[in-house]
């Protein structure tokens, strides 16, 4: 872990990820990007959207056999809500989101697609689509405008930024989801649906009333 | 809002958290509102004055006006909890379903902060418990392929909401349109809900109306009473008939294992044999003669209540014999009638040659205690042929019965016949209501 003061408040701001460029300082909320040991200062991030969540910063977690922490989170809006994609970075050196959105949960990892940004139109709802060898039918297409981020990302998780997001599933709970973007291009990730419980998760959220998962 | 859990017991008591759900007054009729599902819910429906509220607005402006549609009252009332599955689920949303044609049900939103969300579905007083499923199904017409099991489509239509109050993680207002299709395999059922082009797989279980009713403590204000049989619910006769299956299936390997041990160990003793000549009267002196009864020879019963078999055989022939044999105990002077008779007819009529009849009939009498025992023997004779005939009339003693076998087989197999029976007049009765029935006749 690399720990880098914030330029505009001073606060050390933890690299935990090696994969990490961007970050979101906790103490001031300044947005910064990360070459090496410096920070470069981009902006300020304003304060998130409360939800009930029980996923935070440096819950950690199982996953096929692996453990992995949460390191950051963006939060994504879409024309009827928002969702969650949290950040993970397995004790292999791996990463992965995990992706919250209507207390329903899925964990995918980065794959190759060999798609490019002029298939953003080819995915249609219902479409078939092979990805790291399996078939997934697409479930859902959505553009998605990220409103803020916390903790440290792999890209700049700035307010504003847009992408067009498809999702798609199979016969047997497998999640998969695309994601173009201008800036980024495309980026694809596959993965499966997961029960919260199933996640041997710890240090994450507890709600009073609400007894343990 | 919340805090950290560390699997340490120390720092768990020190765990402190605040309360989740969030507070406000509707700014239509100023009712205090609350959210549980804070961050997920985009739509609040006044339990009050039933304006639509937009819950993504710090100010909770109104998206629609309050509707005025008839008042209906959820069984489970909002903000009610309910333990289902060792886990909490707080009733959030509630809304009144129906379509075209008149049928009204009624679905519940339930929410767990780390579980997500479920679906209560009622209709007709059945409860049916659903999660989205993260599985696709393999359509194929009116069947779908989920989880290597097949479903049966059962309705297909539209549902529109008439009526909505509580928080809804997605836009929700009276006057929406869906198209649903459920698929069954009692007790589940696997639903899709299609607005536009996005289509949502449910997972449901029949759930026992108790259950629901004990779960979130419910009194039976509004509690609704189960009416006919629902689409999903399991069949109490399936279980039982195939249990009344396996127990004919013991019984009858028993019965056959007893019948072949007794068949084997029986004495088939033959205690008395005799053969007679019995005449054709010639006057009426002689016929009061011949009918009179003769006494045999005594003979001993040894088994203790064993059956004993009369077999009678005579050569008659377009003739009968009438033996009215009676089994005397020798101490007590009681009787048992074993009557019998044996006739044969022949002939050839029409082209044809025929017989009816045959030259031996037997009887069983079962429970005879042991003793000296003697047959007192009558008969009568007649028919075209006039002829002597000779009889004899045998007497054994423990012999295996196949009938008795046969006739408890018979017995203990209409339990079962009639437990199927009762299977399949339930299933016609559970697809009465469906477009789709594979029993009714195209």
């Amino acid at each position: 872990m690399i720990k880098i003061n914030c330029p505009s408040c001073g606060a050390e701001i933890p690299f935990r990820s090696s994969t990490s460029v961007f970050a979101v300082c906790s103490f001031c909320k300044s947005t910064v990007i990360r070459q090496d040991l410096d920070l470069e200062l981009i902006g300020k991030m304003a304060d998130l959207p409360e939800d009930i969540s029980p996923i935070q910063l440096l819950m950690s977690g199982r996953f096929d056999k692996k453990t992995f922490f949460v390191s950051g989170r963006i939060i994504v809006k879409w024309e009827d809500g928002y969702w969650n994609e949290w950040y993970l970075n397995f004790d292999d050196g791996s990463t992965g989101w995990l992706a919250e959105a209507q207390g329903d949960l899925a964990i995918n990892k980065p794959v190759a697609s060999g798609l490019t940004m002029a298939d953003k139109t080819a995915l249609q709802l219902g479409s078939k689509h092979s990805l790291d060898g399996r078939n997934f039918y697409v479930t859902d297409v959505k553009d998605m405008t990220c409103v803020g981020s916390e903790g440290e990302l792999p890209f700049r998780g700035i307010e504003g930024r847009q992408s067009l997001n498809v999702d798609l599933s199979d016969r047997k709970g497998g999640f998969a989801s695309i994601e173009f973007n201008e800036e980024d291009g495309v980026s694809a990730y596959v993965g499966r649906y997961v029960e919260f419980k199933d996640l041997k998760p710890k240090s994450f959220r507890v709600f009073s009333g609400w007894g343990r998962p | 809002m919340g805090e950290t859990v560390n699997t340490k017991k120390s720092r768990r008591k020190a765990t402190q958290v605040k309360p989740v759900a969030k507070s406000f007054n509707c700014p239509s009729c100023g009712a205090t509102l609350n959210i549980t599902a804070v961050g997920r819910s985009i739509t609040v429906v006044c339990k009050s004055c039933r304006t639509v509220l937009d819950a993504t607005d710090p100010n909770f402006s109104i998206l629609e006006k309050a509707h005025k549609s008839h008042k209906v009252s959820p069984a489970i009332p909002i903000g009610s909890r309910g333990t289902v599955g060792g886990k909490m689920w707080e009733c959030i949303g509630f809304m009144q379903r129906g379509d075209s044609y008149g049928y009204r049900w009624h679905e519940y939103l339930l929410f767990n902060p780390y579980h997500g969300y479920r679906w209560l579905f009622e209709f007709d007083g059945h409860w049916t418990w659903f999660k989205r499923s993260y599985e696709l199904p393999d359509l194929t017409s009116n069947e779908i392929e989920y989880k290597d099991q097949s479903y049966k489509l059962f309705t297909k239509g539209s549902a529109e909401v008439f009526y909505v109050v509580g928080e809804f993680y997605w836009r929700v207002k009276v006057g929406d349109k869906s198209k649903v299709k459920d698929f069954i395999s009692p007790p589940y059922t696997v639903s899709s809900e299609k607005v536009e082009n996005e289509e949502v797989w449910t997972f449901g279980q029949y759930l026992e109306p108790e259950r629901i009713k004990k779960a979130f403590k419910l009194d039976g204000k509004y509690f609704p009473e189960p009416v006919g049989i629902a689409p999903n619910q399991p069949s109490p006769h399936k279980a039982e008939a195939k249990k009344a299956l396996k127990l004919l299936f013991f019984a009858a390997c028993f019965m056959i294992t007893v019948h072949i041990f007794r068949s084997a160990s029986s004495m088939k003793k033959e205690v008395f044999h005799n053969t007679w000549k019995r005449s054709f009267p010639t006057s009426r002196v002689e016929r009061a003669e011949l009918k009179k009864a003769f006494n045999t020879r005594p003979f001993e019963l040894t088994k203790k209540k064993s059956n004993v078999k009369l077999k009678g055989s005579a050569n008659v022939n377009n003739s009968w014999i009438w033996i009215d044999a009676l089994l005397v105990n020798e101490q007590t002077g009681k009787g048992i009638p074993m009557p019998m008779e044996i006739s044969y007819y022949h002939g050839y009529s029409g082209g044809e040659s025929w017989r009816e009849g045959s030259h031996n009939s037997s009887r069983v009498i079962q429970n005879i205690p042991p003793g000296r025992y003697y047959l007192s023997i009558k008969t009568q004779v007649g028919g075209k042929t006039i002829r002597d005939i000779n009889y004899s009339v045998s007497l054994i003693q423990d012999v295996p019965v196949l009938s008795n076998l046969i006739i408890s087989l018979i017995l203990i197999g209409i339990f079962p016949i009639f437990k199927f029976f009762r299977r399949h007049s339930y299933e016609v009765q559970r697809w009465s209501t469906s477009d789709y029935s594979p029993y009714s006749e195209e």
